[in-house]
């Protein structure tokens, strides 16, 4: 007789297997232990001939020895579950969460010879690379000059993928919300709603907005100048 | 000629390995006795890429270069007994007596060293047949006992014995929400850890994401192994099918480490595949070059859980099959890269590499999955997969802060050591993939 294609679900575990009828229930249980966990004489096994129903029956004997898995007629794609009967045992421990995790410090990271830190390190990648720093500190100092030059109220426009969008500068300065407060941001609100948000970031109100008018974007993003508010309907004017 | 091997191990990777042969024999016109298909007067797509993938024997019958192990006898039995029985030699199907019970240290240690020499000496007669070979193709599963132990066993022997060859996994990864046994963290732990060094470059599954895309995807209520295996040959096909059939553009095995590892330990790139289509659905969709690559970045289409937009790519290779043309691959590729959620690591070189192999793919006989003009298998190196890895730690936590069932693997002569040696190793892997995300350059086009 060839195996039969059954589900073994538990607590703990769920998964498709291979029985054969000529097992003895003794041998089901010892493959049902390294499966759920659960040792031979705490297992309840419950026998599901639709895995989706909620229909079952306990297999069970007097002498596991003697009964055959073929006795029992099960069929491919039937469930059985395991319970445990004892209330101490590690599977049932193992149900509540508490975890004890693995603590890793960034000392012993460091000391590890084949790592990406490492091979960062020897190659000069990244923050490694002296030209790294360096970009970094040229585009802060960017950013702070176009910050001098731009004050709360100054009109201003934003082009990029989404177009030209005009508005007028609310808010200037760090967040710590976004990045920690790690850079300046530039706060707008669009003559139009084609903003991100409505001056709130992370439920703390950054600037006085009408809904979906405003947006927090980079300083280099932002161009500050005679930006008039545009009249939706001059380009079309002019197109016909 | 470049031979490639294909290992089978444990049962997973047997099933997968069953599935992978019976799709690779109809796309070449082979049928399950090894010989052609009627009509044909040699194998489909061009005799030296199939050469890689099976060798002849005088007589004009062909026959796969692959080997089956397993430490129980009954998926085994079933290939020797199956549809298939006459396509393999008795000698490439290996079967031990006893199980592995679920247990790493059974595989690795005790069981499954009982018959390494013979596994070993039969791929050593496999190798001696090929003129060049390139190297090996493992499937297996990362939580059972047999494709963790002795999978990991007989890559470590490989590196010993083939030295610079390359060894590519595909690995069943345990699904997040469930375990198929109550030890899979630990195997798959100790496993990673074992490989770690052995394996080029990793290509897992998790069953879960395959699972909820036959439901999805192929409407099948009730997935079972073989709807879940058929769906994993055909992403293994995609990604073989360059070394397979002439005139593609990558042909070498080796290829994939070049263009996707960065660093050696960072080698488990996600792959994702589209179209997966029913039958009843195929007709309603719409199946152009940009519409599949595009399904490519949906979660949807992924091998493995994770949220690549919370990560950065080191490295993506898109592998077009069937009908496709290049200018539209180039067309989308470019809108692919414009993707605001398609972050690259911006301190390593980085590239999107392009392969196209003509065959179309193949449905198999009896799969939901619809027949395509055309497909594509996205391998995406990316520091998301992370997740899969934080995912297993904490499982392993769980249980070894309790010991819970460590003497199982005591008992089988393993060292406890072994276990903390292997989690901090899996530790540092967390680190290096955090590692590889910092350093970017700060995003100037943010807008929040």
């Amino acid at each position: 007789m060839s195996d039969i294609n059954i589900f073994i679900t538990s607590d703990l575990t769920s998964s498709e297997r291979r029985i054969s009828p000529q097992w003895n229930l003794r041998y089901l249980k010892e493959k049902l232990r390294t499966i759920t966990g659960i040792e031979p004489d705490s297992q309840i096994i419950k026998y599901f001939p639709n895995q989706y129903s909620n229909e079952f029956n306990e297999i069970k004997s007097d002498n596991d020895e003697e009964l055959l898995l073929s006795q029992l007629n099960l069929k491919s794609m039937s469930r059985i579950h395991v319970e445990d009967l004892n209330p101490d045992s590690i599977s049932h421990q193992l149900s509540n969460d508490n975890v004890k995790e693995y603590k890793y410090t960034e000392e012993e990271y460091k000391t590890r010879s084949n790592s990406v830190l490492n091979w960062k390190q020897s190659n000069k990648l990244g923050r490694f690379d002296p030209e790294y720093e360096e970009i970094l500190r040229q585009t802060q100092l960017e950013n702070e000059e176009k910050i001098s030059k731009m004050s709360i109220g100054d009109r201003c426009r934003i082009i990029n993928i989404e177009g030209e969008r005009r508005g007028c500068i609310k808010f200037i300065g760090r967040i710590e919300y976004l990045d920690k407060g790690e850079n300046y941001w530039i706060g707008i609100e669009f003559d139009e709603p084609v903003g991100k948000n409505s001056g709130y970031m992370g439920g703390k109100k950054l600037f006085d907005c009408k809904p979906n008018h405003g947006s927090v974007v980079k300083p280099k993003q932002v161009e500050v100048g005679d930006f008039p508010e545009l009249d939706p309907f001059d380009d079309d004017d002019e197109e016909l | 000629m470049r031979e490639v091997i294909s290992i089978n191990v444990g049962q997973a990777g047997c099933q997968i390995g069953n599935a992978c042969w019976e799709l690779y024999s109809q796309e070449h016109g082979i049928n399950p006795d090894g010989y052609l298909q009627e009509g044909l007067d040699r194998p489909k797509g061009g005799e030296e890429g199939f050469s890689t993938f099976f060798s002849e024997t005088g007589s004009g019958k062909y026959v796969p270069r692959a080997l089956y192990v397993d430490l129980e006898p009954n998926v085994i039995d079933e290939v020797r007994t199956g549809v298939y029985k006459d396509l393999f030699h008795p000698e490439q199907l290996i079967a031990g007596k006893e199980d592995a019970a679920n247990n790493y240290a059974r595989g690795h240690y005790t069981v499954g060293r009982e018959i390494l020499d013979d596994v070993l000496d039969r791929i050593r007669r496999m190798s001696d047949q090929c003129d060049g070979l390139q190297g090996f193709l493992f499937t297996h599963s990362l939580g059972g006992g047999t494709g963790s132990g002795l999978g990991s066993l007989l890559l470590e022997q490989l590196s010993l014995d083939y030295g610079k060859k390359s060894k590519l996994e595909f690995a069943v990864y345990p699904a997040p929400q469930v375990s198929t046994s109550v030890v899979e963290p630990y195997n798959t732990v100790l496993t990673t850890h074992t490989t770690l060094e052995h394996a080029d470059c990793t290509f897992m599954v998790d069953n879960e994401a395959i699972y909820d895309m036959c439901r999805r995807n192929l409407d099948i209520s009730r997935p079972n192994f073989s709807s879940l295996n058929n769906l994993i040959a055909q992403v293994v096909s995609s990604v073989t099918a360059s070394l397979r059939f002439d005139g593609s553009l990558n042909v070498d095995l080796n290829e994939f480490q070049t263009n996707l590892v960065p660093y050696p330990r960072i080698h488990f790139p996600l792959v994702s595949y589209a179209p997966v289509f029913s039958k009843t659905r195929a007709n309603h969709e719409a199946n152009s070059v940009s519409e599949i690559t595009q399904s490519c970045f949906e979660p949807g289409n992924q091998m493995v859980k994770c949220d690549p937009r919370s990560g950065k790519y080191m490295a993506t290779c898109l592998l077009y099959r069937g009908d496709v043309v290049t200018r539209d691959v180039q067309t989308a590729v470019a809108q692919a890269k414009s993707k605001k959620t398609v972050q690259l690591v911006d301190w390593c070189p980085t590239g999107f590499k392009i392969g196209i192999c003509y065959q179309p793919p193949t449905a198999i006989i009896g799969s939901e999955l619809a027949s395509a003009s055309r497909a594509v298998c996205m391998l995406s190196n990316t520091t998301a997969i992370a997740e899969a890895w934080r995912r297993i730690d904490r499982k392993f936590d769980l249980m070894y802060s309790k010991r819970a069932f460590v003497h199982w693997y005591v008992g089988e002569g393993m060292e406890e050591g072994e276990f903390t040696e292997a989690r901090e190793d899996l530790a540092a892997l967390e680190r290096d993939y955090i590692e590889v995300g910092t350093d970017s350059f700060p995003e100037e086009e943010e807008e929040y």
